[in-house]
């Protein structure tokens, strides 16, 4: 697990790098896409959890 | 004057072949039909019209980019399901997916809205049997209710175009306002396209049916509705929040589901989103990303149901709390179902990358910021799940000493081929846009692009790595939308139902009462309750005197 997340990190320090170098760049700040990407996870994550969490989510039936 | 042939006739000719040929002769016919359309549908031409009259009425075919592009991936869908199938023994699953492919193609082709409207009822008639093909309760349960809403969507289509022929519309399928008849056509075209809150027909039906029946299914049904949107109310600006709204409805579902099948089916309501999106640009772009993404979806959405169903087929199981280790176990399907995950999650080199990043191109040409932001957000949480929760938990995991069975060989073929087209199409891009409705200057591969793609992909693997314990299956149901619908409906048949029975009763005190003079008389004395039958022969009555009177 520690592992997986070292390599991710690894990754993502390395393609904010290369986003640093490309010759284009858009007209927000480099690493803003990764920032993005995992705020937006957390955040799809949490409104799903607060929808189970108000009973839209329920135990399956025994004879489901 | 260019010759060419219907490429719907192959599978509907082909249909009733299945049906009654021995073991033998039908998967020859399984691989031979769906060639002979894919050539016919290849060597449509650019444009083309062709009439004749059914019923009385002037019915006519019509080939233009547009139509062409839908044409083409249906009959090419319809042979990579055929395979996949191929092993299934079972006469009434290929005839229905025949007939559904045919019916599919014939919408996109229709000339006008008779042929159209046909060919609409017949695709979800078609639907209907693969999903009972399921083969369980459930299955029929599931079936009957997918039945009962595209009936009553198509119910909504016939009046919205008996309406629009008498008030002196024209009979070609053609653009139309969103009013008065184009209101009622639209929210038709709505109920196939699965649009919340009327999309439960498929997280509901799609795992209900049997491994091929499911991918046959995951093809035709919402893409005839993107086809029919993109043809008749491009443009419409309320399609765009409507496709975000698409988008991220179904990647929040998601999160929660616990069925393989059904998360995937939550995936179909949100790539669906961005080609509702796309339609509602209406530019140029647009429409060339929705049809690209349409063609592209039912390429990785067909492998992703592909590998879920072979793993249904492989162990008997479909739920993630059921399910866990089976990567070691099950290599080939696990890296060709991530295939599927990659592409739908719009990693380079895959087709979903070419198709997603123009509808979000389109929307960012328009200076739709915000539009452009929720649908990539949309894309985070379809990695999440479907490219990270769904093999993380299935393939993944501790092994939970699952022994799967050995796949057919044209199971794991029709995969192969599936991914390779997944791949090439990435590779490649033009090989799409020159299918395209109008060109596409766009190109995918620029630095910044890959390198942004490349972060949104990191970026979600690593708030997954950080939140995964809470992602882990729970044996639950998700209450959805339908709960509303069902609830109304139970209260209006119980209104209805007793309001029948009242009827009924007067009706039948009145019958009696007419024929012995004495109100009182029970009904055992006149051999039975009478009230409904006769109040059902009253109403077949006026039917017919309100027939005989138009």
């Amino acid at each position: 697990m520690t592992g997986r997340v070292g390599v991710l990190a690894g990754g993502a320090v390395l393609l904010v790098l290369l986003e640093l170098t490309l010759p284009v760049h858009g007209a927000f700040p480099a690493g803003i896409t990764l920032a993005f990407a995992f705020l937006g996870c957390l955040t799809l994550m949490g409104v799903a959890k607060l929808l189970g969490a108000v009973g839209l989510q329920r135990p399956e039936p025994p004879d489901d | 004057m260019t010759e060419w042939a219907h490429p719907a006739g192959p599978f509907l000719v082909g249909a009733t072949l299945v049906a009654l040929a021995p073991g033998h002769v039908r998967r020859i016919l399984l691989v031979v039909v769906p060639v002979v359309a894919l050539v016919l549908a290849a060597a449509l031409p650019g444009a083309g019209e062709a009439t004749g009259v059914a019923m009385g009425q002037a019915v006519s075919v019509r080939v233009d980019a547009l139509g062409r592009v839908f044409a083409l991936i249906f009959a090419l869908f319809g042979g990579l399901g055929a395979l996949y199938g191929l092993a299934t023994p079972r006469p009434r699953l290929h005839a229905a997916a025949f007939v559904a492919t045919g019916a599919a193609i014939g919408i996109a082709l229709a000339g006008d809205w008779l042929t159209f409207y046909l060919f609409w009822e017949t695709l979800a008639l078609a639907s209907f049997v693969l999903v009972v093909d399921g083969g369980t309760p459930r299955a029929t349960g599931a079936a009957l209710g997918y039945l009962l809403v595209h009936l009553t969507g198509g119910a909504l289509l016939l009046t919205g175009l008996v309406w629009h022929r008498a008030t002196g519309g024209t009979g070609l399928v053609g653009p139309l306002p969103v009013s008065g008849p184009g209101f009622l056509i639209l929210a038709a075209f709505a109920v196939n396209a699965a649009m919340p809150p009327l999309h439960a027909w498929l997280t509901d039906a799609y795992p209900e049916s049997s491994p091929a029946g499911s991918v046959f299914l995951s093809a035709f049904a919402t893409k005839s509705a993107v086809y029919a949107l993109a043809r008749v109310f491009a443009g419409v600006d309320g399609l765009v929040w409507a496709g975000v709204g698409m988008a991220l409805y179904g990647v929040v579902f998601a999160v929660l589901e616990n069925n393989i099948r059904r998360l995937l089916g939550y995936h179909i309501v949100s790539q669906v989103g961005y080609m509702v999106a796309g339609v509602g640009l209406g530019t140029p772009l647009a429409i060339s990303g929705a049809a690209a993404h349409a063609f592209c979806h039912i390429l990785y959405k067909g492998l992703l149901f592909m590998g879920a169903g072979a793993v249904v087929h492989a162990t008997g199981r479909g739920r993630l709390t059921d399910l866990g280790g089976l990567g070691p176990r099950m290599p080939a399907t696990f890296a060709l179902y991530m295939v599927g995950a990659l592409s739908i999650s719009g990693a380079p080199l895959l087709n979903g990358f070419v198709s997603k990043s123009l509808v979000v191109a389109a929307a960012e040409a328009e200076h739709r910021w915000g539009v452009a932001a929720l649908l990539t957000l949309a894309g985070v949480g379809t990695f999440l799940s479907v490219g990270l929760k769904l093999p993380a938990l299935t393939f993944g995991g501790p092994d939970r000493g699952l022994r799967p069975a050995a796949l057919p060989g044209p199971m794991v073929l029709a995969m192969v081929l599936t991914a390779g087209l997944c791949l090439a199409l990435g590779i490649a891009p033009g090989l799409l846009y020159r299918l395209l409705p109008f060109p596409v200057a766009w190109s995918p591969y620029t630095p910044d692009h890959v390198v942004g793609a490349l972060q949104l992909l990191v970026g979600t693997a690593l708030g997954f790595l950080l939140l995964r314990a809470r992602l882990a299956g729970k044996r639950t149901v998700t209450l959805d939308a339908d709960r509303i619908y069902r609830a109304v409906g139970r209260w209006i048949a119980q209104e209805a139902g007793g309001a029948a029975a009242r009827a009924a009763d007067r009706l039948e005190a009145a019958v009696v009462a007419l024929a012995d003079g004495s109100p009182g008389r029970s009904r055992a004395a006149v051999g039975g309750p009478v009230g409904y039958p006769l109040l059902l022969a009253v109403a077949v009555l006026g039917l017919a005197l309100a027939l005989l009177a138009g």
